[in-house]
């Protein structure tokens, strides 16, 4: 049974609906009925006849979290993303996490102007923000975030990135230099017919003098202004002295566009404008599908680096305050609730506490620790409420240190070398030197055509479709991951994928989900009887290990009595008779005969006998066998870097088959492995996420991580999965090589053409019409050849 | 023929024309998020249509 609103399955026992249209359907939990009331409530209904339902939606944030939002309203924190406009309104760009469809953009503007004080609400879909003006005497920013989560959206604020709006800027350009590329190249096309029907039936020199004239009218500004991203990169290549592939284009556009004016205005010669026009007009669009590719990677990028209220509750002398995390000193006492982040690097007040380190360390298992112990910042409080005298903060603390280290990785980390650059070297070597020799040649033979046709061959080796190799096939791999939920940030992959040979992956919440889950149990009797009892007790412990015995039964018993006995196990009472859960030691002090079976860690027993063994392990995440196996098969080397512990790295190891492994490793053993393996030559993929994983996700040749990881893994990382399973990797690594492949025939294609079309070019054989004809077919071919990368 | 002498000037401020509105279009944000907007008149309908089937029990 699925849950209407969010399409996750209906977990057992729960037993909620919603009505809808006269029926009433099933919902997987309070958060989602609340969402769905108030969605069909708001008449917004027409969101569930077109949201689209191949993706699961976000469980809905749970109304307790709701009080959190008020931190938004704080002046501090809003200085940094809300913006004051002269009338008085506010103005704030919001990212929304879980939107999937154009449908949740409708019901997203319908809801907010629902509300009283909203100007005006505009969701894109595309980069999933929110951009939202209010007056601030009727409407807190607190209410427009509270209305979104009751409609199941989380909004965030985050730090708004400057390469974003340059983008934004580049690709307004860009639409307006296509535009009038693409409207004044259908006119020049349109004359030219006109011209080429001149060759087989008559026209009078007049008319084609004027048609020519008028070539150049609208020839003129695609060539000035659409063409000028080329001729900047151009001289930016010069000027660097480098060389890329718009020096050849840029030779081609203009040699050709002043020759064809100079025969215009001397009423000599051939014009060239349909080839030129249209040959912008391919290129624009190559360059503009790639910058959409990246702006809509960098826009994720961005999305992730969300503005959290940073605040930190600090003791006063009599009371408790709540301070800007900057605002820490050293020596502050700090409280910290369970379940929160813990802000700064501290020593411990309490006699003892747990905290989760997994994201630091990659440490599995929660660590207990005593008063006086250090507490990094970054780690979570699990249990009780702590005190937490303050030792460092801000650029001190460890979290700051793996931070700083990711930075520098990141700027050493080994660029692909463009390949088209390096063909581009070759190509204008050769282009230029074939064009004087044909000029020269003709210049002795027939001094009056020797201009002619070397334009004729400088215009049909127009690299046009070499140009197009690239970014349509790139472009192509972007949007197929895109649709399989991978987020492609650079083209990296393609490169590094040639060589690649090592894949490194961290072992908790990659190749484990990084939560417990029930494996293997054995029961002495009825396992009903046992589940009731465990999850009975259980209820009582806030041990990771617990959490899903907790949840074996719909209806757990009523223990009275209950004693928890810190790091053995829980003791209750229910009727009349005492039972025990925990450790084997634990269960022992009743049964000193009883020895646990190989690998099971809870046991349940009265004082009679022993009811049950658990094994309770963090379980191996979809596809991970495979995913190693596949990689084994294809010679792609696995090898497991891990912070946890030998005997749990050792044994994960051994059950997938992966060879090498290395555990207990800090974030600086594991950027050092992967350092040393690329200096022995080896191009080494990581997979990882962890904060811990930061920074040799920034070292490696590429990196992936996966979308629910730290924010930080999310930075470094060059590629997100959205989905859960390891699976993805494979499909990563299929789908680089195919474009790779596409790539490949492109360029040939390409080479092939130019090379065979320039003989026929330099003795004079190309009229301007099988210029443009050739070069068109050429160009089309590359971009249908890259189109089958979007297919299946 | 000659006609053509006028139609292509003619011909010529019309896409002049067009190219002002283009970029008025894109000046105003209209490329913005074209994914979505062809959702919207789907939505609305929808939604004016449910309007009037709540309306009917009040009249």
């Amino acid at each position: 049974m699925e849950c209407f609103h969010c399409l996750q399955p209906v977990p057992r026992g729960v037993n909620l609906s919603v009505e809808y249209k006269g029926s009433e359907k099933p919902v997987c939990c309070a958060g989602c009925q609340a969402v769905a009331e108030t969605i069909i409530e708001h008449r917004l209904h027409a969101y569930y006849e077109h949201r689209d339902i191949s993706q699961l939606q976000e469980t809905p944030v749970l109304p307790d979290e709701l009080n959190d939002l008020n931190l938004y309203d704080h002046p501090d924190l809003q200085k940094e993303f809300v913006r004051h406009e002269g009338d008085g309104t506010e103005v704030a760009t919001l990212t929304i996490e879980n939107i999937t469809c154009g449908a949740c953009g409708w019901l997203i503007e319908r809801e907010l102007m629902r509300l009283k004080g909203i100007h005006k609400a505009i969701v894109n879909v595309t980069s999933r923000r929110l951009q939202v003006s209010w007056s601030p005497e009727e409407l807190k920013l607190s209410n427009i975030l509270r209305a979104l989560a009751g409609i199941g959206y989380k909004a965030l604020p985050f730090q708004a990135n400057e390469a974003e709006q340059q983008y934004e800027r580049q690709r307004k350009s860009y639409i307006r230099r296509l535009g009038v590329a693409g409207i004044a190249t259908m006119q020049v096309m349109m004359i030219a017919f006109g011209l080429y029907f001149g060759v087989v039936s008559d026209l009078s020199p007049d008319l084609q003098r004027f048609l020519w004239g008028v070539s150049l009218v609208f020839a003129t500004p695609v060539i000035l202004y659409s063409a000028q991203p080329f001729y900047a990169g151009a001289l930016r290549a010069i000027q660097a002295s480098r060389l890329n592939m718009d020096i050849p284009v840029s030779i081609a556009l203009l040699g050709a566009y002043s020759a064809s004016v100079y025969a215009t205005i001397t009423n000599t010669g051939e014009v060239y404008f349909e080839s030129i026009s249209m040959f912008t007009f391919f290129l624009l669009t190559g360059r503009f599908l790639e910058l959409l590719a990246k702006e809509r990677a960098l826009k994720f990028a961005t999305n992730r680096l969300t503005l959290l209220p940073k605040l930190a509750s600090r003791e006063t002398d009599d009371a408790v305050e709540s301070i800007a995390i900057k605002q820490l000193n050293v020596g502050d006492i700090i409280r910290v609730k369970a379940g929160e982040t813990i802000p700064a690097d501290g020593e411990l007040l309490n006699p003892q506490a747990q905290v989760d380190e997994s994201l630091l360390t990659g440490e599995s298992l929660p660590r207990s620790k005593k008063l006086g112990d250090a507490i990094i910042a970054g780690s979570i409080n699990q249990h009780s409420p702590i005190r937490v005298k303050v030792t460092a903060i801000a650029q001190q603390t460890v979290l700051a240190g793996i931070i700083s280290m990711q930075d520098s990785a990141l700027a050493v980390k080994p660029r692909a070398q463009q390949v088209i650059d390096k063909i581009a070297g070759y190509f204008i070597a050769a282009i230029l030197i074939i064009a004087v020799i044909t000029f020269f040649s003709w210049w002795w033979i027939q001094p009056e055509h020797a201009l002619w046709v070397t334009l004729a061959v400088l215009v049909a080796t127009c690299p046009c479709a070499l140009s197009l190799a690239a970014p349509t096939a790139l472009t192509g791999i972007i949007h197929r991951l895109n649709r399989d939920g991978i987020l492609l940030k650079g083209a990296d992959v393609l490169e590094s994928v040639k060589q690649l040979d090592k894949v490194c992956l961290d072992k908790t919440g990659t190749l484990t989900e990084g939560q417990f889950r029930l494996v293997e149990r054995q029961d002495s009797i009825d396992p009903k009887t046992v589940n009731h009892i465990v999850s009975g007790l259980e209820l009582f412990s806030e041990h990771p290990l617990s959490v899903p015995l907790s949840q074996l039964s719909d209806a757990p018993a009523k223990f009275t009595h209950v004693s928890n006995e810190m790091g053995a196990g829980l003791q209750g009472e229910l009727d009349g008779e005492v039972y025990r859960v925990g450790s084997e030691r634990f269960i022992q002090q009743w049964h000193p005969e009883f020895k646990a079976l190989n690998k099971y860690q809870v046991i349940v027993a009265s004082k009679k006998q022993v009811l049950a063994q658990f094994r309770v392990e963090d379980q191996v995440r979809d596809g991970a066998a495979e995913t190693i196996e596949w990689l084994i098969e294809n010679s792609y080397e696995p090898i497991i870097l891990s912070g946890d512990s030998e005997s749990r790295v050792h044994e994960l190891a051994k059950e997938l088959g992966i060879a090498e492994y290395h555990s207990g490793l800090k974030p600086e053993e594991k950027l050092a492995f992967v350092t040393e393996q690329q200096q022995l030559g080896h191009t080494v993929w990581m997979v990882g996420d962890g904060i811990n994983d930061s920074p040799v996700l920034a070292k490696a040749d590429l990196s992936m991580t996966f979308s629910k990881a730290s924010d930080l893994a999310q930075t470094a990382a060059d590629v997100v999965l959205m989905s859960e399973s390891l699976n993805q990797i494979k499909v990563v690594i299929e789908s680089a090589l195919k474009t790779r492949k596409v790539m490949q025939q492109n360029f040939t294609w390409a080479l092939v053409y130019n090379v065979s079309i320039l003989p026929v070019a330099a003795i004079g054989m190309v009229a301007p019409w099988a210029a443009a004809l050739g070069m068109s077919l050429s160009s089309l071919l590359v971009i249908g050849n890259s189109l089958r990368l979007y297919r299946k | 023929m000659s006609v053509i002498y006028a139609l292509i000037p003619v011909a010529i401020i019309f896409v002049i024309i067009a190219v002002a509105i283009f970029f008025w279009a894109v000046r105003s944000d209209q490329f913005e998020d074209i994914e979505r907007q062809g959702l919207n008149i789907l939505m609305d309908d929808e939604d004016n249509k449910a309007d009037d089937e709540s309306d009917k029990p009040k009249r």
